[in-house]
């Protein structure tokens, strides 16, 4: 401790090692990095003035160099380099298999010791440029194949060169391996295979990935951030794939191929049959219903001419022949389906119709969910506390896939741009401190003066959609009633496009004010996004929701005189589901034809006037540049979402209109992208893009739940048409089932109901989220105090390794004054522990 | 290297020339096929991030100290900007606060583990540090 008589044997062995200029490369890194390293002692002679306190020798000598030396922050090494290479941190960072085992990390399965022990080792060292290896094979024990195997699968995380790998494996190969036997060999058979059947699976299905050489071709060009939004798109095709073949199959199939009694009306038993006890079967009120609701249908004057605009009309609202189809809920009968050649198997229709969608939303959930908390995860694991911003854009900001020299050069001035705005925010923060009273309360008035004007829009907004449907259902029942004329017909069509024209006029205005007024607002670039995000989304979904309140309203509930008056005064449509389903569907096409239009009629023909017209000046420019904005397009894909989750009750092919429409969508956006855009100057990243995205989707999911459920749970069905006409509400039919099933299920699932349940159930979800809080600070507290530790031992190392430093060079001084005996020690190369042992002797 | 230098995967790429050094076997820039290959799989999807986060720390490593000292960073920042330049305490207040943010034992250098340590907190390192064939 503090003598010169520890430090001796490392000094000859670093005198050693530099007369041995020719010596034996079996030595380790050790030796390498000593001799490529001589770069001279010029690098830690720049401390001559230190030599004269030096020569007093000693620590307590040191003095006020001693502290002035103490805690270096400047680049200049005062310590050699070479020393820095013997420390421990050091040699584990170039041995036993590569990097990363620092932390000892057993393999995943295995039941025996950690094979860093046992495995072959493998020295690369990058001293100057040399990279040689060195391979210890260890044949002490005999490795079985279930070893050699997982260490060959680990061979590919090695950060070498492939010829290394090469050697590696076949090292490993022909080391002598004990065979397995028996279960073991079984096991591993099927691992083997296991994992082999994945990767290869794995790649047979990029070959055949959807798109793959347009999102190519949209990387190459714009970078990652645009990709995740087509990807996007991509994934929300599969969901409603997915959705599209269960509903199929379940609803769809059986109503093709199975066959169910006709319905009789019998006029004359219509008072007694309220007494009626088959629930399911016979229901002659609303079989008579039914009948008329039919005949009323199949019997509208067909109007002649314009017979393809009839066609075409009839096509995009959903009215005519497709309004009795299976497009629509109003086909679906209430029956129990059977066989035709085998009567016993049955098909309860109505609960299959109930119990398929409950199911569907349930899926589409837990899907949404696990991809939005695997973009969570990476957002919460980034920023637990601090997130590294400045790095994280250095390191990680620019695109490999960029192939366009236009588009890197743009990228670059992105990337400067952002890094420019975070000092500037910097800046901007600090002054911000200093900010004066005055100046604070000032920008608070005018944030609430916006907002409160943001509000006043939003309800503008509303009422006026509100207004609107209501004024055009009522003048449609008056028109319909005469419809005569020519400019009936015209009034007729006005009315029935007037909600569904203003909600898009908003949908283009309002988002341009809520720009326009977020400036004002003095928030920090990140913080804009956010907001006029949430604004916009809250714009969007309202307006459907007062589309489906005002429908809501006008379907009243009828008081009900007799249960068998299926024919009444009351002026609502006779199928009021079907209705909300043709109003979804309606909603659905639109909103495919104005983004066709917008793209093909209104952006090309600006960007043709602005670039090729008006090349080269000012205002062609400003015309031409049109950016491809990600969040309003993003917004759009949502929007086209959550007609079609609200309407799959009341539609059960609307997934499947939809996953058309998400084709063609992608293809028109794509031609938006590339045609019609310039380059985007924003930066966008990926990562957070991609939680925002289903977030955004969750969000709208939730919106969608509530009117969906509450409609099931508390409207009361149609009489004329759907499975579950009749009945009180849609959800009794469940309940029914429920009450026809054993007694012990019975009793599990009214249980389930209960307060009883909820109460402890809730009780016991807050104490769970409360525990996990609890853990969750006291990491972090933990990190912060190992943060301070470690940079103490940071301080600490520096200081030791100067002082060793000058320790040595004033023992190199004395001892060059007296030329002693040398004794060469030979020096043990025990990779590894050699060192240890000499620090410590 | 001239000629790998053309290729559209590396041509428009800042750090090029770095990536042809680092993979190239002879040291001097070019790149047997073998080497090719070494970089397209460490730059492909399936690579494990440790693998990538090693050789993405030798890419930025200029001088090839095993650390990233100030001047590593000041010449990544440079080029990852060009042409568009800071002015000099602009570049000192950018590798400043990249040293606040990732320097834990405050040596005014990041060694490898640090580095590590900030990539795996780094979600666009992972989908950006990619090439697609």
């Amino acid at each position: 401790m503090g003598s010169m008589s520890e430090l001796r044997p490392l000094l000859r062995e670093m005198k050693a090692h530099r007369e041995d200029m020719s010596g034996d490369r079996n030595s380790g890194c050790r030796t390498s990095a000593a001799m490529s390293g001589s770069g001279g002692r010029g690098g830690s002679g720049g401390r001559g003035q230190k030599a004269g306190s030096a020569r007093r020798g000693g620590w307590e000598d040191a003095g006020v160099e001693f502290y002035r030396e103490a805690y270096p922050t400047s680049v200049d090494n005062i310590y050699d380099t070479r020393i820095t290479t013997l420390l421990p941190s050091k040699r584990h960072n170039v041995n036993s298999l590569g990097r990363g085992t620092v932390r000892r990390r057993a393999s995943q399965r295995s039941r025996r010791q950690p094979p860093t022990t046992t495995a072959t080792l493998v020295h690369t060292s990058r001293r100057g440029s040399d990279t040689y290896l060195e391979v210890l094979p260890d044949l002490t024990q005999g490795v079985d194949e279930e070893e050699t195997w997982e260490k060959l699968q680990q061979i590919r995380a090695h950060a070498v060169p492939i010829e290394e790998k090469r050697k590696l494996k076949q090292q490993l190969q022909s080391a002598p391996t004990l065979r397995t036997r028996g279960l073991a060999a079984f096991k591993l058979s099927r691992r083997k295979f296991f994992s082999q059947t994945k990767s290869r699976l794995r790649e047979m299905i990029s070959k055949i990935e959807l798109w793959h050489w347009s999102l190519r071709y949209v990387e190459g060009n714009f970078g990652t951030g645009l990709v995740a939004f087509f990807t996007f798109i991509k994934w929300l095709l599969y969901l409603n794939l997915f959705t599209c073949v269960l509903l199929g199959v379940f609803i769809l199939v059986p109503q093709i191929f199975l066959v169910h009694s006709k319905d009789s009306c019998i006029v004359d038993s219509w008072p007694n049959s309220v007494y009626d006890n088959e629930t399911f079967l016979y229901e002659n009120d609303t079989n008579c219903c039914t009948k008329y609701y039919n005949e009323i249908q199949s019997n509208s004057p067909k109007r002649d001419n314009y017979y393809l605009i009839q066609l075409v009309q009839d096509g995009v609202q959903g009215t005519g022949p497709l309004e009795l189809s299976y497009l629509f809920y109003g086909y679906y009968p209430r029956h129990i389906l059977v066989l035709e050649v085998a009567p016993e198997w049955k098909y309860n229709l109505p609960l299959a119709y109930l119990l398929v969608l409950v199911v569907t939303l349930i899926l589409s959930l837990v899907l949404m969910v696990r991809a939005a908390a695997r973009g969570l995860r990476e957002s919460l694991r980034s920023s637990e506390g601090q997130f590294y911003q400045y790095c994280n854009l250095i390191f990680g900001g620019w695109d490999y896939c960029i192939e366009n020299n236009k588009a890197a050069s743009i990228k670059k001035k992105a990337i400067y741009n952002e890094l420019c705005n975070h000092l500037e925010t910097e800046r901007y923060n600090e002054e911000k401190e200093q900010r004066t009273k005055k100046e604070r309360c000032r920008l608070y008035m005018v944030r609430l003066l916006v907002n409160m004007v943001v509000l006043a829009l939003l309800s503008v907004s509303f009422v006026a959609i509100y207004k609107s449907t209501i004024f055009a259902f009522d003048h449609l029942k008056d028109a319909k009633d005469s419809k005569e004329s020519e400019q009936d017909k015209l009034m007729i069509l006005l009315f029935e496009y007037l909600p569904s024209g203003v909600i898009v006029t908003l949908n283009i205005i309002i988002p341009y004010l809520l720009r326009a007024l977020v400036k004002l607002e003095h928030y920090t670039p990140n913080s804009i996004l956010v907001l006029t995000l949430i604004r916009t989304v809250f714009l969007r979904l309202a307006s459907l929701v007062i589309l489906l309140i005002s429908i809501y309203q006008s379907i009243p509930a009828c008081p009900d005189s007799k249960p068998s008056e299926c024919i009444d005064e009351c002026t609502r449509p006779w199928c009021w589901e079907t209705y909300v389903g043709q109003q979804l569907y309606k909603l659905t096409i639109l909103d495919l034809i104005i983004m066709f239009l917008t793209t093909f009629l209104v952006n090309f023909p600006l960007k043709c006037i602005g670039h090729k017209l008006m090349r080269g000046s000012q205002i062609g420019a400003a015309i031409g540049d049109i950016e491809f904005a990600i969040p309003k397009h993003v917004l759009d894909i949502v929007y086209g979402q959550t007609l079609c989750w609200l309407g799959m009750f009341y539609s059960p092919l609307l997934p499947a209109v939809t996953c058309i429409k998400l084709v063609l969508v992608f293809y028109i956006k794509y031609f938006d992208c590339k045609v019609n855009s310039s380059q985007s100057s924003q930066l966008y990243r990926t990562s957070r893009s991609n939680a925002l995205f289903i977030s955004i989707l969750l969000v709208s999911f939730i919106v969608t739940i509530i009117p969906v459920g509450y409609s099931i749970a508390e409207i009361k069905p149609s009489l004329a048409c759907g499975p579950f006409r009749g009945l009180d509400t849609i959800w009794s039919e469940m309940l029914a089932v429920i009450e026809e099933s054993p007694d012990w299920l019975k009793a599990v699932l009214l249980f389930l109901g209960t307060a009883g349940f909820a109460v402890p159930a809730i009780i016991f979800l807050i104490l769970a989220g409360y525990y996990y809080y609890a853990v969750a600070a006291a990491n972090k507290h933990m990190v912060s105090l190992l943060k301070n530790q470690l940079v103490l031992e940071g301080h600490d190392k520096q200081f030791l390794l100067s002082r060793l430093n000058h320790m040595i060079k004033m023992s190199a001084e004395e001892g060059g004054e007296n030329t002693s005996a040398r004794s060469s020690r030979p020096v043990e190369d025990e990779t590894g522990h050699s060192n240890d042992q000499t620090l410590e002797a | 290297m001239d000629k790998l230098l053309s290729l559209p995967e590396l041509r428009a790429n800042p750090f090029g020339e770095r990536m042809c050094l680092i993979f190239s076997s002879t040291k001097d820039g070019d790149c047997t096929f073998e080497d090719f290959l070494d970089m397209m799989s460490v730059f492909s999807e399936a690579a494990p991030k440790s693998v990538k986060a090693e050789y993405a720390f030798r890419i930025f490593d200029f001088d090839g100290d095993d650390y990233l000292g100030r001047s590593d960073l000041e010449e990544t920042i440079t080029k990852l900007v060009s042409p568009q330049r800071f002015s000099s305490e602009d570049m000192k207040a950018l590798v400043n606060r990249v040293l606040e943010e990732a320097d834990l034992d405050d040596d005014g250098m990041l060694a490898f583990a640090e580095f590590e340590h900030v990539i795996s907190k780094s979600p666009d390192f992972a989908n950006s540090f990619r090439i697609r064939l």
